[in-house]
């Protein structure tokens, strides 16, 4: 046997080793210092065994256990756990959430697909020449700005509004 | 003083490995009279709080050691203890005889430790570490352990215990809860593994990793 399969069947042994183990440990040094440490430490975890409650401990807690209990029975086998209600109430606000944010989402979408820019059915006129042009329009835009280029070095810009019909005021560069 | 042991005396050379379901050593059906774990169980199943009074007493030591080392503090495993009693006779009719009740019972009170720890945190400073019974220095088998472990250090007990649980609390919880089962309430790895729902090759690796830790913390007491 092997230092390398001695120490893991001597792991694995839980401290009862067999025969081949102990061999190995016998003939090999290294591998008996190592058990040796190991056996020291657990030797050194084991003082925390003199650590006891005190002696009134165990009545004290089963006074009280029995005051909480008294009168009732263990609960039927269908009841949920306390933690199991937490869980599920943790899940459905989850899942209510989810559901609240995909709709907000929804709507959106439905909204900017309503706002789509008809561009089409915008058309232009004078207003006062010295202010510029006004853009009339009875079609809704996104709320992304626009630029339409009229004539060549010409450029109008206009923003959005956001109700029907929408009035653009569209400057013209000079 | 008559002494309650919290885990059975390791001066005694009694074994204190695996949960004893009955103290009659029981298996077959219950009879009147009977006080072996199953019996009690069905009793206390059906709303017999005597009953269950009995297993509280006949389990509290080992429950109560598991919650102390958890936590490390006499106070909060106490009220942890009451805790997991009460719930484990809530959640009683649960228990299906597929595990021994003290198994189950374990599990509950490892799964209560964890949880409170995650709830309280580390509480550095807070932790008692001065709950070193005067008692045990007393202790014939607990002074020969120690001077055992200390013969050139000449340490002071006190300090060698407050190494030690400043060592057990630096581990995780869930290695720790893997120390105390098996190292110090002696359960071997297969009943670890059923209490803690894992394979066995899980508890191995983590008592393993554990070791590690607490042999570099503590490697001037192994010389
Ligand atoms: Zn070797």
């Amino acid at each position: 046997m092997n230092c390398e399969d001695a120490r893991r069947q001597w792991w694995e042994s839980d401290g009862k080793p067999g025969p081949e183990v102990a061999e190995h440990l016998a003939r090999c040094p290294v591998c008996a210092d190592l058990v040796h440490r190991q056996e020291a430490l657990a030797e050194l975890i084991r003082l925390k065994r003199f650590e006891r409650p005190d002696e009134a401990a165990v009545d004290r807690v089963a006074r009280r256990v029995e005051l909480a209990i008294r009168g009732t029975r263990p609960r039927p086998v269908w009841w949920p756990e306390p933690e199991t209600v937490v869980r599920w109430a943790a899940v459905a606000a989850a899942a209510a959430l989810v559901g609240w944010v995909g709709r907000v989402i929804l709507v959106r979408m439905e909204r900017a697909a309503r706002d789509e820019p008809m561009v089409g059915s915008i058309r232009a006129e004078p207003v006062r020449p010295s202010e510029g042009l006004q853009l009339v329009g009875d079609a809704s835009t996104n709320p992304a700005q626009l630029r339409l280029r009229l004539a060549p070095g010409e450029v109008m810009e206009y923003g959005t509004g956001g109700t029907r019909p929408v009035r653009w005021t569209v400057e013209v560069e000079p | 003083m008559t002494r309650r042991g919290l885990e059975p005396d390791p001066s005694s050379g009694r074994s204190s490995s695996e949960f004893s379901d009955s103290p009659t050593g029981a298996g077959g059906p219950a009879t009147s009279g009977d006080s072996s774990d199953e019996a009690l169980v069905q009793r206390a199943q059906k709303g017999d709080t005597h009953a269950f009074d009995q297993l509280v007493r006949r389990h509290f030591d080992r429950i109560y050691g598991l919650l102390y080392h958890m936590m490390a503090h006499r106070q909060d495993a106490e009220d942890l203890a009451q805790t997991v009693f009460i719930r484990a006779y809530r959640s009683l009719r649960r228990f299906r005889n597929e595990s021994s009740f003290g198994t189950w019972l374990y599990r509950i009170a490892v799964n209560a430790a964890i949880t409170a720890l995650g709830r309280r945190g580390r509480r550095v400073g807070e932790v008692s570490f001065d709950d070193l019974d005067a008692e045990v220095e007393k202790d014939k088998a607990y002074v020969q352990l120690v001077s055992g472990h200390t013969p050139r250090l000449e340490l002071d007990r006190k300090e060698l215990q407050a190494r030690l649980n400043e060592a057990l609390q630096a581990l995780s919880d869930t290695h720790r809860a893997v120390v105390v089962m098996h190292d110090i309430q002696g359960l071997p790895h297969e009943e670890i593994a059923r209490v803690l729902g894992v394979p066995v090759g899980t508890v191995r690796s983590r008592l393993f990793y554990a070791r590690k830790q607490l042999q570099s913390a503590l490697g001037e007491f192994l010389e």
